[in-house]
Formats: C-alpha cells, structure tokens, sequence
C-alpha cells in the first residue's frame, strides 16, 4: 500500500465517521391540480357492507362506551377484521373498544379473552398470559383460554406450559382443535413426524363428517399447520397438496398465503409466488414476498418496494414496536444483502419469539455473516423437524 | 345480527365469534365444540407480522433563532374515517373530496394539536393543505410556524380517540440535537420543544461528532497538517534531511506544529462564531488551498541557507506556518459552524464541541502517522519518497484546488 497517499489515514476513519449520520427523509409533498385527482385508497374495494356494520356499531359504542356487549362485538369484529387483513388500524379499534375496562379490576370474562386475544396479536404475550391466565382462575374450564395459552406459551418456547394447557383440551374439546394444539408443540420440539400423522389422521375423520361451513376455520388452521410441518420434513409433495386443500377451502387467508408462498420460495418458484399474491397486493403482510419474489424471478431489485418496506420498518421501530422484527431482518438479509444488521435483528426477534421460522432466520443470517458463536448457540437448541443445523466444516449426511 | 347476549352469561360463551365467511353473528348453540372451532379464526394468525404500519402522524419541527417551523403529516385514512371525506363512498378520496372539508379539518387539528408557553396557548400560523405519500399511503400536509421559541411545549390529541395505537412521531431539527425522533402516544402526550441551544449531552456529543466528522472529511485541512508533519521526524542538515535521533525531539515538533494550528483555528473559529469578525468565503477557501500548497512547498528547502530571514524563517519553521494559516483554517471550521445556525446566546456549548470534535479527530490522525514516520524515519523510503514525492503529490492537490476554488470550478476528485 502506499501510504504517501493521505487517503490511506483517512479509509478507516471516514468510514467510522458516516455510520451515525443517515438523515431523516421527508416526504415529498405536492398540491394536487385538480379536484379530481386522487389522493388516497381508504378502502380497497370500496366500501363493503362490513365496514359499514363496523362503523355503525363503533358509532353506536361511542354514545355508550361502557356497554360490556356492544364493547365485546365491537372489539371481536375489530380483531378480526385487524387479523384477516394484517391491519393494525383495526386492533386500534379494538382496544379502543376495550378501553374502559383498562384500569378495572373486575373485567367480564369474554372482555378479558378478548383483551387477552388483542395482546398476543400485539406481540405482548407477558399481557395477553396475565388476562388469560385471570380468565382462567376465573373459570378454570375456559377450553378458549387454554387453547390460546397453549398457542402462546408454544411460541415463547415455553414447552412444558404449552402442553400442561394442550392437555387440558384432550377429550373434552374438539378432536381437531385438541389435535392441533398439541401437533403444534411437538412440530416446534423436533416431533414433526408423529404431529403430522395425528394431523393426517385428525383431517381424515374430519372429512369423514358433514360439511359444515362454521368449522372451515379449524380445518383451514390444521390444514396449514400440516403443510407447513411436511414442507419442513422435506416432504414437498404432500406439503404442496396440503397447501392446495388449505387454499380450496379459504383462498384469502393471509397465513396461508404468506406460508404457501414461503414453501414456494423455498421451492425456488419465485413466479408462481408473483400469481399466487397477484390478486392480494393489497394485503400489506405479503408485500415482504412479493418483493422477495420479484427479485428471485427478475435478479432486479424492486426498488419501489424495497423503499416502501424500509420505511416501514423505520416508522414501526420509531413506534416502538417489536412486531416485524421477524420480517424486518428477513428483509435485511434477503433484500437489503446486510447480513450483520439481519442477524442483530434476529437476535432480537429471538428473544420475543422462538418458531421454526425464527430458529431458520436466525442461523440463515449467523451463516450469512459469519457468527460462529450464534451457530454454536443455536446446534444445542432443538432444530425444528427436518432442519439440520450444520456449522461450517461439519459433512453433509 | 342474530344475538347479542350479555357476555359473561354462561361458562362457554364467547358468543360473539362469528362466522369468517359470512361475516355474520353465529347463533349461540351452547354448543362449545363449535365456538372453539371458530374462536380460531381470531387466533392462528398470531404470527403474520402487520407490515402494514399502524395509524401514525409525522411532525417535523426545526426551531430558528426566533421562530418554530414544521410540518405535519396526517394519514388520510384516518381523516376520512373520522369526517367522512369519500363522499361517494368509491374507496377513492380526491383532492375535491378533501378539499371542501380542509377548513373544518383544520379548525379540528388546532383543537388537539396544541402549542403553549406557560399557561398561554400561542398562535400558529399554517400554510395550505397539501398531500404526500408514504409507504403508498396518502398523507394531508400543513406546514406551520410558530413565532416564539422559549419554552414552547406542544400538546397532541388527534385521533387517540379513534384508534388508541395512533401515534405522532416528532422529528426534531436543530443544530443542538440534529435528527432526533420521539413518539407521542396516548400515555406521553406532551413534548417540551428543547429551549435553543439548550444542548442535552446527546446533542453536544453530536456536535463532536460533527466536528470529528468535519476534519476527517474536509481533506484540506489535514492536508495541510501533513504537509507540516511529513519533515516532523527529520531535521535539516548542510547535507539535506537527517533522520532525529529520539522520539523526543520527534514529539517535540509536532506538539509544537498541532498545538499552534488548534490555537489558531479555534481563536479564529470562536470570533468568527461570534461574528466578530467575518471574511468572503471564496477568499477563505482559495487561502486554505494556498496554505496547504505553501506547507508542502517547503518541504523541498532541506538545506538551511545562509541569510535564511524573513519569509525564508517562517517557511522552515512548520509552527509558524501552522499558526499563520491555522487562522485561515479557524474560518472554514466556523462556515461549517454557521451552517447549522445556531441560535445566537446559546453558543458556548456547541462551539466547544464542536471544536473538541475537530482536535479529537486531528489528534487521532496524527496518533496514526507519527509512529509511522518515526519507524520509518531512517529509510531511503521515507527520506527520498515519502518526503518528496508526498509533499509534491499535496503541492498538485493545492494547486488544483487553488485555481478550482477561485474560479468557481469543479474538476478536483476531492
């Protein structure tokens, strides 16, 4: 190297110097010409009569907002209109709905499992134990509340909770749902085998049963999670025939949407995640896909997306919220190609939530970077099913 | 709506679930089986992240001298959800729709948006309603000013009483506290604009970083500082530069040449931040080109002379240059100073971190190059080199910039 050069002071300086200068971005802002010109979407689809349910009946709450029954319909519809969309406007609505009880003691049991429900949704899973487990004292044969105990308690990788909760469906809940609750800890604690014939099994009777519309949901949710466990066994094929039967029976959901489309990324079929999500580029929850999609089919990469996402991201953490660190270092990694950033993230992702797609994410990116602490870390966790984890080095079976 | 029963009423009734297709309530059957079965649908998607980001609003604040200016940005979403913008009611909302109603809007952002000094609410003047888009959601603008500055504190209440997770995001812009972000929320409603020049301890280390960020990436100034440090570890002999024997004579000439050039930019840097004095800037710039060009240039006069006087003294002893012309340098730090206009009276703080950050990033340069001139002091490298050919290398950089800064060009890399 020549050092004569006064640039070679200046490299690991100047370097360190513009990390901590990334510049606020404003908007650009314009005044429209024309009346007639658009400004905004509110409504995808124009105004369906659900939202105008909705909003009559928050109109109706708002006069009387103490209203335990008009509260709870409110606040269920919300929750699930927030959930069904991925739109966190709608979770607004709900505590919004729930907001006089905040500070009460005595909270009506439905109030409370709502609560309880809305806290998860929000990643707040100590609050949403704390209701649940209150419902519970209450009524300590809520078969709801232990199904969602299970389910939460599943996801922080509290394992033993989890099934002392899924236990407490067998025999007396539905086969499916008690099935489910269970298959779901032993897919997260390298069981996905015997879960998945006990999900088989579950589905067959199932089918065996009269069509019945108002179990679409259960068979939607069982059906997924058994696609989603092949697909991790290495078991492509029935896991795409699974995705399909999910599909027919609910082609909107955005679970099974994002899952499907994650098995088909995995599949190197980057196109067929582009038709698949096509007629939901309104559901914002698949845009990370789409994006991740079009850069694996194009080798372009869309740089209007990309933006977008940055910037939502960068909104949500200045919010203070943790629900996209999943998505956000997955974006990192794949998208931005920043892998030490990916890993922070999913460091962080980690310690809110331990699924198979954190455990993935996690050693994807301790891979990418490389971190031969977090791999050796995460070689004494239990892998989920059909993942192997291998540090450098190690042969390949 | 078939049922609306009192919650509560029975051990199993979570009566409310209803049906994901229909949409419509289910008929409380008593049945648990199947109200469990749909309780799910609320449930399983516990891990589909919102990427669609939550009601939030974007405020931008700088404060001036003498007065607040800013822009907020409202979610039309929002707006319409409230006032009913879309009148037809197509999913689409026009700049007409919006427009009719902007006077009510804004009578209704300036009863919860709130600016106040003590217990006086003060006026606030706004510009029109404009629209931008964020994240492919449209956005109402107004920008506003505020005409006070001392002890301005904003209060917030829109929208909380639609959706409680709305949020306000305020983006604060001064030279004290450069890009900070705070969120307001229903539990922290209030924000104290920070009084001008009030510099919190994160704000005045931003000012040293902006100082140490200055001279690592202002090359001309260390530039010039090379050019008086390259001879620094030789002496000049009848016979032309001699490697110094100890380190200690080393040390001794650059504490001598560092020391007068940060006494003399930062004497120069204090009177021109107090506008005291004040010099055209092109001058200043074509000077500190010069300079560096000066400083280079006599580093090729090895052998003292006989009747060395004068101009001649000067330009051999490096401290004297560095001094001289650290003056000039001083001008340039305070253009960078003034650039981020701070508010006059409140000026102590930030100069001197500023100026700290400016010594701190000098001295790690010169931490970085003195062990490795002196190592390498002896060697043919760096006497008839380094030493030469670094010195003319800044001589051509001088020069260019010289001729680039005074005619108002633009050819140089750097």
């Amino acid at each position: 190297m020549n050092w004569t050069s006064p640039r070679c002071l200046l490299f690991v300086p100047l370097g360190l110097a513009l990390q901590g200068f990334a510049p606020v971005s404003g908007a650009t802002v314009w005044r429209p010409n024309q009346d007639s010109d658009v400004i905004a979407t509110v409504r995808t689809g124009g105004s369906s009569a659900a939202d105008r349910e909705l909003r009559n009946l928050r109109q109706t709450l708002a006069a009387n907002p103490t209203q335990p029954s008009l509260a709870l319909e409110v606040a269920q519809r919300a929750l699930d209109r927030g959930k069904r969309e991925a739109d966190p406007r709608f979770l607004g609505q709900a505590e919004l709905a729930l907001a006089p009880w905040k500070d009460l003691p005595d909270v009506p049991v439905p109030l409370r499992l709502v609560r309880a429900n809305l806290h998860q949704t929000l990643h707040n899973f100590p609050a949403a134990l704390a209701d649940l487990n209150q419902v519970l004292k209450e009524d300590p044969r809520h078969l709801q509340a232990w199904l969602m105990k299970a389910t939460v308690h599943t996801v922080q990788s509290d394992y033993t909770q989890a099934r002392t909760a899924a236990a407490q469906l067998l025999g007396k809940a539905d086969d499916l749902v008690a099935t489910a609750a269970i298959a779901q800890i032993g897919i997260a604690t390298g069981n996905a085998e015997a879960a998945c014939r006990q999900l088989e099994r579950a589905l067959e009777q199932e089918s065996s049963r009269p069509a019945d519309p108002s179990r679409t949901a259960v068979r939607v949710w069982a059906t997924t999670m058994l696609a989603e466990s092949l697909a991790g066994l290495g078991r492509s094929v029935p896991a795409e025939h699974r995705f399909r039967e999910a599909l027919s029976l609910d082609p909107t959901e955005p679970y099974l949407l994002a899952a499907y489309a994650d098995f088909l990324l995995s599949q190197n079929r980057p196109e067929e995640v582009l038709t698949l999500l096509a007629a939901h580029r309104s559901q914002d929850g698949l845009r990370l896909r789409c994006a991740e999609a079009s850069y694996r089919a194009t080798g372009e990469r869309p740089t209007h997306e990309v933006t977008v996402l940055a910037e939502q991201f960068a909104a949500a953490r200045a919010r203070g919220e943790r629900v996209h660190l999943r998505e956000e270092a997955r974006f990192e990694l794949r998208l931005q190609r920043q892998p030490a950033r990916a890993l922070a993230l999913a460091r962080e992702n980690w310690q809110v939530q331990k699924e198979a797609a954190d455990f993935q994410l996690l050693w994807e990116a301790a891979q990418a970077v490389p971190d031969e602490p977090t791999l050796r870390e995460l070689k004494e966790w239990p892998a989920p099913a059909g993942f192997v984890p291998r540090l450098p080095g190690e042969p390949q079976l | 709506m078939e049922s609306t029963p009192t919650p509560g009423s029975g051990p199993w009734t979570n009566p409310l679930e209803h049906c994901p297709r229909t949409r419509r309530l289910v008929p409380r059957t008593g049945h648990l089986r199947h109200s469990l079965g749909l309780f799910l649908l609320s449930f399983w998607l516990l891990s589909l992240a919102q990427a669609h980001t939550a009601s939030t609003a974007y405020l931008q604040v700088s404060a001036m001298s003498d007065r607040i200016s800013g822009r907020l940005e409202l979610p039309l979403r929002d707006l319409e959800d409230r006032f009913g913008l879309d009148t037809n009611e197509d999913g689409q909302l026009t700049w007409g729709e919006f427009r009719r109603r902007g006077a009510e809007i804004e009578a209704w952002v300036r009863r919860g948006l709130v600016w106040s000094s003590g217990t006086n609410a003060l006026p606030w003047t706004t510009a029109e309603w404009q629209v931008s888009q964020r994240q492919d959601e449209g956005y109402a603008v107004l920008d506003f000013q505020v005409n006070e500055v001392a002890e301005v504190q904003l209060t917030y209440g829109l929208l909380w009483d639609q959706d409680p997770l709305h949020r306000c995001l305020v983006f604060w812009n001064a030279a004290s506290r450069p890009g900070q972000v705070l969120a307001l929320s229903p539990t922290d409603r209030t924000w104290s604009v920070p009084a001008p020049g009030a510099t919190t301890s994160a704000g005045w280390l931003t000012l040293v970083r902006e100082g140490v960020h200055h001279i690592w990436t202002g090359y001309d100034h260390l530039l010039f500082l090379l050019a008086l440090l390259l001879p620094a570890v030789l002496r000049r002999t009848p016979t032309g530069w001699a490697p110094v024997g100890d380190l200690g004579s080393a040390l001794r000439d650059v504490i001598k040449v560092v020391t007068a050039f940060t006494v003399a930019h930062s004497l120069t840097l204090i009177l021109v931040t107090l506008g005291w004095v004040s010099l055209p800037s092109r001058w200043v710039e074509v000077t500190i080109a010069g300079s560096i060009g000066v400083a280079a240039f006599a580093n090729f006069r090895g052998r003292p002379r006989l009747g060395d006087s004068g101009i001649r003294e000067i330009l051999t002893s490096p401290w004297a240059v560095a001094f001289l012309f650290g003056l000039i340098h001083g001008f340039g730090f305070a253009g960078v100073l003034t650039e981020l206009e701070l508010p006059p009276g409140h000026l102590a703080g930030p100069l001197l971190g500023f100026n700290l950050g400016v010594e701190l990033g000098q001295l790690a340069c010169v931490l970085v190059f003195v062990p490795l001139a002196f190592a390498l002091r002896a060697t043919w490298f760096y006497r008839q080199g380094v030493l030469p050919v670094g010195s003319a290398l800044i001589l051509l950089m001088a020069a260019g910039w010289v001729v680039e800064r005074s005619f108002g060009l633009g050819f140089m890399p750097l």
